[in-house]
């Protein structure tokens, strides 16, 4: 089940972890704008460099390596994708500023990909769901949320229970041609929506016995509040992006292949 | 319309499988096309109605989330599901199995412009390639897989 490890959230006491997710959510906004805004190797590169002190902090190293592992993936797709693009439009020849084309374009999605990443691994979803009701999103939707989240794990289990059912009586996932192979997926899909209805039903049951959403207004025993550590993101944030827009507009961003030949 | 426990629990409910369907029932891939397994729940808004509709978009927005391929994805994949569960639901409501049939084809054209839209923009390939890889996918998860769980399970709760 190591899929799910990143929905089951570990909780690590860490100066990261207990900033308010709103401002990680505009940090990771500004390392996004500032991403799109280059197609150049080397402001990539020191935007991938930038996230790893911020990994270290929240001591979340081991996750955020498997999170860029499920990326690589991708990552190949974007890099050959661009690589045959570029070698049909170039008129099958190849030239190192090709090359570094696609590895900047490459480079640009792992820092997307892990900018988020550190987000949500750094996030626990209670935390997420005060942000988004201190943001004045609708409290059911705020509930909605941070129920499901938490439903995952449960229905997850619930599915491989079910799978181990259906194969014990002789069902072959992966067999058979591309339509019976679809159909297979018939006898674990019904089981696995009536007993997640079934559960909802129950869960409906225990809110109305807890008087849900008997009383309108709403306080909460945490509230979200702005420290230094938030200020400093914000600080941190706002200059890179002044700094990315600055370079963009002023200066000439040499590329590596120029540098290195 | 008042949310009632209910209402919310069933979102709740949707979301959840959503988000195990992506995750856990891995897509099947065949080469360049992918099925999403977990679009074949989209057809059922058209038997849960309203509070599926959110619970699907819900679910969409915490699986993109977790396996992220960046903002666009987790956001635009939600957008996608919204629209699409929220125009077959409204499509179905007042009609037979025609009607179910020509919201389940919606669903699909609706999720492969949107999606296929942005994951060209994301992949950096060409609009067609994407639209197209999307199109078979959703095909298969929506109108092949989808709408007949969708009819069975009207059936079964009709029985029960």
């Amino acid at each position: 089940m190591s899929v799910f490890d990143g929905l089951r959230f570990r909780r690590v006491a860490s100066p990261v972890h207990i900033l308010d997710p709103r401002i990680k959510f505009f940090y990771v906004c500004s390392i996004f704008v500032v991403a799109i805004l280059f197609p150049e190797i080397l402001p990539l590169i020191v935007l991938f460099l930038l996230q790893i002190p911020f990994v270290l902090i929240a001591r979340v190293q081991k996750e955020w390596i498997r999170s860029l592992r499920g990326a690589t993936f991708l990552a190949a797709i974007i890099f050959g994708s661009n690589i045959v693009f570029r070698f049909i439009y170039a008129g099958y020849t190849l030239i190192l500023p090709d090359l570094e084309f696609a590895l900047a374009m490459t480079l640009r999605f792992v820092v997307l990909v892990e900018a988020f990443s550190v987000f949500f691994l750094t996030t626990s979803p209670d935390h997420l769901g005060l942000a988004l009701e201190q943001s004045r999103v609708p409290y059911e939707f705020c509930f909605a949320f941070t129920t499901a989240v938490r439903f995952v794990p449960v229905l997850a289990d619930e599915a491989e229970t079910i799978m181990d059912a259906q194969k014990a009586r002789g069902l072959e996932l992966e067999k058979g041609n591309f339509l019976k192979r679809i159909r297979n997926y018939i006898p674990i899909l019904i089981p696995l929506i009536i007993s997640a209805i079934r559960r909802s039903l129950e869960l409906a049951e225990a809110m109305e016995s807890r008087a849900w959403g008997a009383i309108e207004k709403r306080t909460n025993l945490y509230v979200l509040k702005m420290k230094a550590g938030d200020y400093l993101l914000i600080a941190i944030s706002v200059s890179i992006l002044i700094l990315g827009i600055y370079l963009r507009l002023h200066a000439f961003i040499p590329s590596l292949s120029d540098l290195l030949l | 319309m008042r949310i009632t426990a209910k209402w919310i629990s069933v979102s709740v409910a949707f979301a959840a499988l959503y988000a195990v369907g992506v995750i856990f029932l891995a897509p099947i891939s065949f080469g360049v096309v992918q099925v999403r397994v977990a679009d074949a729940l989209l057809p059922l808004s058209m038997v849960f109605g309203l509070p599926s509709v959110l619970g699907l978009s819900l679910g969409c927005l915490i699986s993109n989330s977790y396996g992220s391929i960046g903002h666009l994805d987790v956001i635009g994949g939600p957008i996608a599901n919204f629209l699409a569960t929220f125009i077959a639901w409204f499509i179905a409501k007042r009609g037979g199995v025609t009607h179910r049939f020509i919201g389940s084809i919606l669903e699909t054209i609706i999720v492969t412009l949107i999606v296929g839209g942005y994951l060209s923009v994301i992949f950096d390939t060409p609009l067609e390639l994407s639209l197209f890889g999307v199109l078979i996918g959703s095909i298969i998860a929506i109108n092949i897989l989808g709408f007949p769980l969708e009819e069975m399970i009207r059936r079964n709760l009709k029985s029960a």
